[in-house]
C-alpha cells in the first residue's frame, strides 16, 4: 500500500469520526436548548426552523452508530447495538412518514418537549420532515446494512446513504440561495439548518465507513479512474454551488434578469469545467508521458539484461567447450550420478574409456557391471562414504572393458547437495591409467630385480671368495701346526700375520653377507635361553691377546644375579665383539674398556649391557650416524685399517631382530659408551612365536618332558658330557624343524629335565615318548652308567573348543606355570 | 685298533690336500671324492666312519649325495658332517633335515673340525631312523 494511499484511508477514518462526533455533538446541544428552551440552539438563527427532539435523536443514534461501526472497533456486541440504534433511526423516520402519510398523530413527536404551536416552517408541532424521515430511513437501512456479507450490501449501504446526502445538500444549497420555494413544494415541516448539516456529514460518514467496497472504493482506490474522480469530485460539489450563488446575487442586485443568469451560470459552468477537464488531460498526458518514458527505460534495461546474459552464456559455452575439448585430449571421463533415478549420465570420453556405444541416460548397473567383482565392494563403500559425509573422494579400480580387457581407472568425486542440504548426485570422472600403473608395477619389478640381483651377486660373490680363503687358511694352518716340517721363529710370526689377516678377510666377508641379509630381512637370529656371563666372558677371551697388544685393559663389571636373555648365542658374541674391538681400536695404550650388564631399571623385561670406553669420545654428527651403514668416524691416526664400516650397522640389525635397543651416548672427555638391551628369557618368549607359525599344522601340542636323574653321582664333567648325550638322543628322536627343544630348561646336580613342545596328538605323543625310552635303552653305556630315564608328556590342546579358552592365553598359562616352577628349580639349586 | 676312514666328497682339489694332510697327521684312512655319483660309490667301496661333504659339487649338489646315503641301508648309517662355503641360515636346517649330523660353515677351524670328526666317527653308529 503506498503512502499516499495509507494517508488516504486515514484522513477518511478522521473525517467518520469527527462526522459521528459533530453529529452527537449536535444532538446533544439541540436536545439542551430544548430542555432548557434556548432557542438559539433550537435554531441557530432566531426565526428559522428549529431542529425537532426526534431529528436531534435521530441525528445522534445515528452517529453512534457510526461510531460504533468504524473499522476495528466492531466487536459482536457493540455491532449488535450499533444495529439496534440505526433500527431506531428507521423506526424514527417511518412513524413520521406514517403521520405524514395518513395525517395522524402517533405522539410520538412531543413524547420528551413540547414544541409551541406555530413554529416557523413547522407543520405539525415537534414533527421532523418528511424529507429528513426518508433521510433517517435510508441512513438507518444503510447502518444496517454497512456490514452485508455481500458487495451489493456495502454498495447498496452506500446508495441509500447517497439519498440522505443529498436531502442535506438540497437543504443546505438552499438555506445558501434564501430560497424558500423548496420546502414550499411539499407543503411540510422545513428541514433546520444543522439537521442538513448533521445530515450532510453523517451520510459521508456512512458512504466512507467502509472505504474500500462498494461506490466508496470506487474513489478510494489507485486506480486512473479513482484518481481522476479524486480530483473531479471537490469541483463537482463546490463549483456550481458557488457559481449559482453568485449568479443569484447578481440577480438579486438587479445587474441582470432570471434568463441571463441562467445563460451566465451554464457558461461559467461549462468555462470552468472545461479548464477542469483541460487540467486534467494534461496532467494525465503528463503522467502517460513520464510512465512511457519510464517503460523505455525498462525495456532498454531489460535488452542490455539479455545482452549480457548472452555474453556470460557465450562465454560459459566457450568455457564448457574448452573442458571438454581439454578432459577428450587428456582422457578424463566427465560423469553424474543422479541419485534419485540412479542413472548416470556420461560424456564421449567415458563411453570411449569403457568401451560402450553411447547411451543416455544409462542405469547405474550397467557401471556396476563393468567393474571389476573384487573391486566393486570396496569402490561401492567408498561412494557410500562421499554420499553419507556429504565431501568427495577419489579410489583406483578396475574394470572389464566392452571389448573383454581389463583396465585400471583413477576416479575422483564429489557430492552435490540441493537447498536442504541433501545429495542429491554425486559429479566425478575417470581416467585410464592403465598404462601409468603398467609403468609403475614395471618400474617397481625392476628395483626389485635390481636388489634380488645385488643380493644374488654379493651373497655368490662371498661364497666363491670363501673357497680360496678356505684353501689359504687350511695350509696356513698346516704350515703353522708343523705338519710340514718345523718353522723357524721367523718363519711362524710371517705366518701368525698371514692367519690374523685370513681372519680379518674372514670377517669382512661375513660381514658383507650379513648386511646383505639384513637388507633382504633375512639375518637369521635364533634365540634361546643364554647365561650373559658366558657370552661376555667369551667375548673377551677372544680379545684379551689384542686387547693386551694394545695395552688397553678389558674390565667386565658383571652382577652375579643376571636372568638369563633370550638371545642367539653366536649373535650375541658377534655384536660384543665388534662394539669390543671398536673400543679397543679407539682406546689409546693404558686406556680402560669396561663391559657392564645390569636389569633395566624402567623395565625390569630386559638386561642392558654397556661397552665403555675411554677413548677420544665422538662428536654428536657421529653419534647419531654411527649406525648408518658404511658410515666412519675419524679415525686416530694411529689406527691400522678401517674395515668396512659395517659393524656397527650390523649390531643395530642383530639387537633389534633380537627384540633389543641400541644407542651411544658420548662424553668427548670419558670416551664413549655403547649400550644395547636384550630381553630376559621367558617361556612366553620362545612358545609365543612358534604357536603363531603356520608350520605348525597338528591339531594339538605336546609338552614332552624328559627326566634323566644320575643315580650314582659321579663327577661334573661326568655328567655333563653324558648330559649332552641325552640331549642329543632327544634331539634325534624329534621332527627336525617342527619339534622344539625347549633351550636351557633345567638341570643341577640331581638330574636333568628337558622339556619339548612336540606337534603330535595324544597317540604321536605316547609314540614319542615310547622311543626316547627305547632309544636310551639302545645305548648300553648309559645304562651301565646308572643314568634312569624317564618320559612324560601333556597335552595341550591349542585348538579349544567353541567358547573356550583363547590359545593364546592357555599357552600364556602353561608358560607362566612351567616358569615359575622352573624358577623356584634354578632358586633352589643356587642355594644348594 | 686301526685307523678310522673318512670320505671327503670335495670339489677343490687344493681343499683336498690340505685334508688329506690334516687327517692323515690325525691318524685316518682318507678317501675322496670329487663330485655326486663318485661319492656315493666311493662311500659303497670304503664303507667309512665319517663322511665331509661339501655342498657346491659337480653332477648334484651335496642334498643329492645325502638323500641317496639315507635311501641305502648299509650307507645310512655313516655320520654325514656338511661342510660348506654356503650361507649358514637355511641351509644348515635343510642339511639337518636331509640327515646330517652337523654343518660347518667354510673356512673352518681345524681343532673344532678334528673334535667334531672324532666325535662322530668314535662313537658306534647309532642307527636311530629319522623321524617323520
Amino acid at each position: 500500500m503506498s503512502d499516499s494511499e495509507t494517508r488516504r484511508f486515514k484522513l477518511l477514518r478522521i473525517y467518520c469520526e469527527a462526522s459521528a462526533i459533530a453529529a452527537i455533538g449536535m444532538a446533544c446541544v439541540v436536545l439542551y436548548g430544548w430542555a432548557f428552551r434556548v432557542e438559539l440552539l433550537k435554531s441557530v438563527f432566531p426565526g428559522l426552523v428549529t431542529m425537532k427532539v426526534n431529528t436531534a435523536l435521530g441525528l445522534g443514534f445515528s452517529g453512534i452508530s457510526v461510531w460504533l461501526q468504524l473499522p476495528g472497533k466492531s466487536r459482536s456486541r457493540t455491532s449488535y447495538s450499533a444495529r439496534f440504534l440505526a433500527l431506531l433511526v428507521v423506526l424514527i423516520g417511518v412513524a413520521t412518514l406514517a403521520e405524514y402519510s395518513f395525517g395522524a398523530n402517533l405522539g410520538i413527536d412531543q413524547l420528551l418537549f413540547s414544541d409551541p404551536e406555530g413554529s416557523s416552517g413547522t407543520s405539525s408541532p415537534g414533527r421532523l420532515a418528511p424529507t429528513t424521515a426518508t433521510a433517517f430511513i435510508a441512513i438507518g437501512l444503510a447502518l444496517v446494512l454497512v456490514d452485508g456479507k455481500t458487495r451489493r450490501g456495502g454498495g447498496l449501504a452506500q446508495g441509500l446513504s447517497l439519498w440522505s446526502g443529498l436531502i442535506g445538500m438540497m437543504a443546505i444549497t438552499g438555506y445558501v440561495y434564501h430560497a424558500t420555494v423548496v420546502p414550499k413544494v411539499f407543503l411540510y415541516t422545513k428541514v433546520a439548518l444543522h439537521t442538513a448539516i448533521g445530515l450532510f456529514l453523517l451520510s459521508g460518514a456512512v458512504f466512507f465507513v467502509r472505504p474500500r467496497v462498494g461506490l466508496a472504493g470506487d474513489l478510494t482506490s489507485e486506480g486512473a479512474g479513482s484518481v481522476v474522480a479524486r480530483r473531479f469530485l471537490p469541483a463537482v460539489f463546490l463549483i456550481p454551488i458557488l457559481l449559482g450563488w453568485i449568479c443569484l446575487r447578481g440577480e438579486i442586485a438587479g445587474m441582470y434578469g432570471m434568463e441571463l443568469g441562467l445563460a451566465l451560470h451554464a457558461t461559467v459552468n461549462i468555462a470552468v469545467f472545461a479548464a477542469l477537464v483541460w487540467w486534467n488531460a494534461r496532467r494525465l498526458n503528463k503522467e502517460y508521458d513520464h510512465r512511457s518514458r519510464a517503460e523505455v527505460e525498462i525495456r532498454e534495461l531489460n535488452a542490455a539484461l539479455e545482452g549480457r546474459v548472452a555474453e556470460r552464456t557465450r562465454s560459459l559455452e566457450l568455457l564448457s567447450e574448452r573442458l571438454s575439448l581439454a578432459t577428450a585430449v587428456a582422457k578424463v571421463g566427465v560423469w553424474e550420478w543422479e541419485l534419485a533415478s540412479n542413472t548416470l549420465t556420461w560424456d564421449a570420453t567415458m563411453f570411449e574409456i569403457y568401451g560402450f556405444a553411447p547411451v543416455a541416460p544409462m542405469a547405474y548397473e550397467k557401471w556396476s557391471a563393468s567393474v571389476y567383482p573384487g573391486d566393486l565392494a570396496e569402490m561401492e563403500t567408498k561412494l557410500r562414504r562421499v554420499i553419507e559425509e556429504k565431501s568427495e573422494g577419489s579410489a583406483e579400480f578396475r574394470i572389464t572393458r566392452g571389448d573383454g580387457s581389463v583396465r585400471d581407472i583413477s576416479v575422483a568425486e564429489r557430492a552435490v547437495m540441493d537447498g536442504g542440504a541433501k545429495v542429491i548426485r554425486l559429479i566425478g570422472v575417470n581416467m585410464d591409467i592403465t598404462e601409468r600403473k603398467r609403468a609403475e608395477e614395471a618400474l617397481e619389478q625392476g628395483a626389485k630385480d635390481q636388489i634380488r640381483f645385488k643380493d644374488e651377486f654379493l651373497s655368490h660373490v662371498s661364497h666363491e671368495l670363501r673357497s680360496p680363503l678356505t684353501a689359504i687358511k687350511q695350509f696356513t694352518t698346516i704350515l703353522l701346526s708343523g705338519l710340514a716340517g718345523e718353522l723357524n721363529k721367523e718363519q711362524r710370526e710371517y705366518q701368525q700375520i698371514v692367519l690374523k689377516n685370513i681372519r680379518q678377510l674372514q670377517a669382512m666377508i661375513d660381514d658383507l653377507l650379513d648386511v646383505t641379509r639384513a637388507e633382504a630381512g633375512k639375518l637369521g637370529v635364533t634365540p634361546e635361553s643364554i647365561s650373559v656371563l658366558d657370552a661376555v666372558t667369551d667375548s673377551l677371551n677372544t680379545l684379551r691377546v689384542s686387547s693386551e697388544a694394545k695395552g688397553v685393559s678389558l674390565v667386565s663389571e658383571l652382577p652375579p644375579d643376571l636372568p638369563p636373555v633370550h638371545a642367539d648365542q653366536t649373535r650375541l658374541r658377534q655384536i660384543l665383539i665388534i662394539l669390543l674391538d671398536n673400543a679397543i681400536k679407539f682406546t689409546p695404550s693404558g686406556g680402560a674398556v669396561r663391559i657392564r650388564a645390569r636389569l633395566q631399571e624402567e623395565d625390569a623385561e630386559f638386561v642392558v649391557l654397556e661397552v665403555c670406553d675411554t677413548g677420544c669420545g665422538m662428536s654428536a654428527e657421529a653419534s647419531e650416524r654411527v649406525f648408518e651403514r658404511l658410515y666412519q668416524v675419524e679415525q686416530p691416526s694411529q689406527a691400522s685399517r678401517k674395515g668396512l664400516g659395517l659393524g656397527l650397522f650390523i649390531c643395530k640389525e642383530l639387537v633389534t631382530r633380537q627384540g633389543g635397543e641400541i644407542w651411544v651416548k658420548s662424553d668427548p672427555l670419558g670416551g664413549s659408551r655403547f649400550s644395547f638391551t636384550l630381553p630376559v628369557f621367558s617361556l612366553n618368549r620362545v612358545i609365543a612365536p612358534l604357536l603363531k607359525d603356520d608350520r605348525w599344522p597338528a591339531e594339538s601340542v605336546a609338552l614332552v618332558m624328559a627326566e634323566i636323574c644320575f643315580k650314582g653321582g659321579g663327577s661334573a664333567d661326568f655328567q655333563q658330557e653324558w648330559r649332552q648325550e641325552v640331549r642329543d638322543l632327544v634331539q634325534r628322536c624329534l621332527l627336525p624343524n617342527m619339534d622344539v627343544v625347549l633351550p636351557k630348561m633345567s638341570y643341577g646336580a640331581e638330574g636333568e629335565r628337558i622339556f619339548v613342545a612336540a606337534f603330535a596328538d595324544e597317540k604321536g605323543a605316547s609314540i614319542l615318548a615310547k622311543r626316547i625310552g627305547d632309544q636310551f635303552e639302545c645305548i648300553p653305556h648309559l645304562k651301565r652308567m646308572d643314568l634312569t630315564l624317564s618320559v612324560t608328556y601333556t597335552m595341550l590342546n591349542p585348538f579349544p573348543q567353541e567358547g573356550g579358552e583363547p590359545l593364546e592365553n592357555m599357552v600364556t598359562t602353561m608358560a607362566a606355570s612351567l616358569e615359575e616352577s622352573i624358577k623356584s628349580q634354578i632358586l633352589s639349586e643356587g642355594v644348594s | 685298533m686301526s685307523n678310522k676312514k673318512i670320505l671327503i666328497v670335495e670339489d677343490d682339489a687344493d681343499v683336498r690336500l690340505g685334508y688329506n694332510v690334516l687327517f692323515r697327521a690325525n691318524h685316518y684312512d682318507t678317501f675322496f671324492a670329487g663330485d655326486a655319483l663318485y661319492a656315493i660309490s666311493e662311500a659303497r667301496k670304503c664303507l667309512p666312519d665319517v663322511i665331509l661333504l661339501d655342498l657346491g659339487l659337480p653332477a648334484g649338489d651335496g642334498f643329492v649325495v645325502l638323500e641317496r646315503l639315507r635311501a641305502n641301508m648299509q650307507l645310512s648309517m655313516i655320520p654325514v658332517i656338511v661342510v660348506s662355503g654356503r650361507d649358514l641360515p637355511g641351509n644348515k636346517e635343510r642339511a639337518l633335515r636331509f640327515g646330517a649330523k652337523a654343518f660347518v660353515q667354510k673356512p673352518w677351524n681345524d681343532n673344532e673340525l678334528l673334535a667334531l670328526v672324532g666325535q662322530l666317527a668314535g662313537q658306534p653308529a647309532t642307527s636311530v631312523p629319522q623321524a617323520k
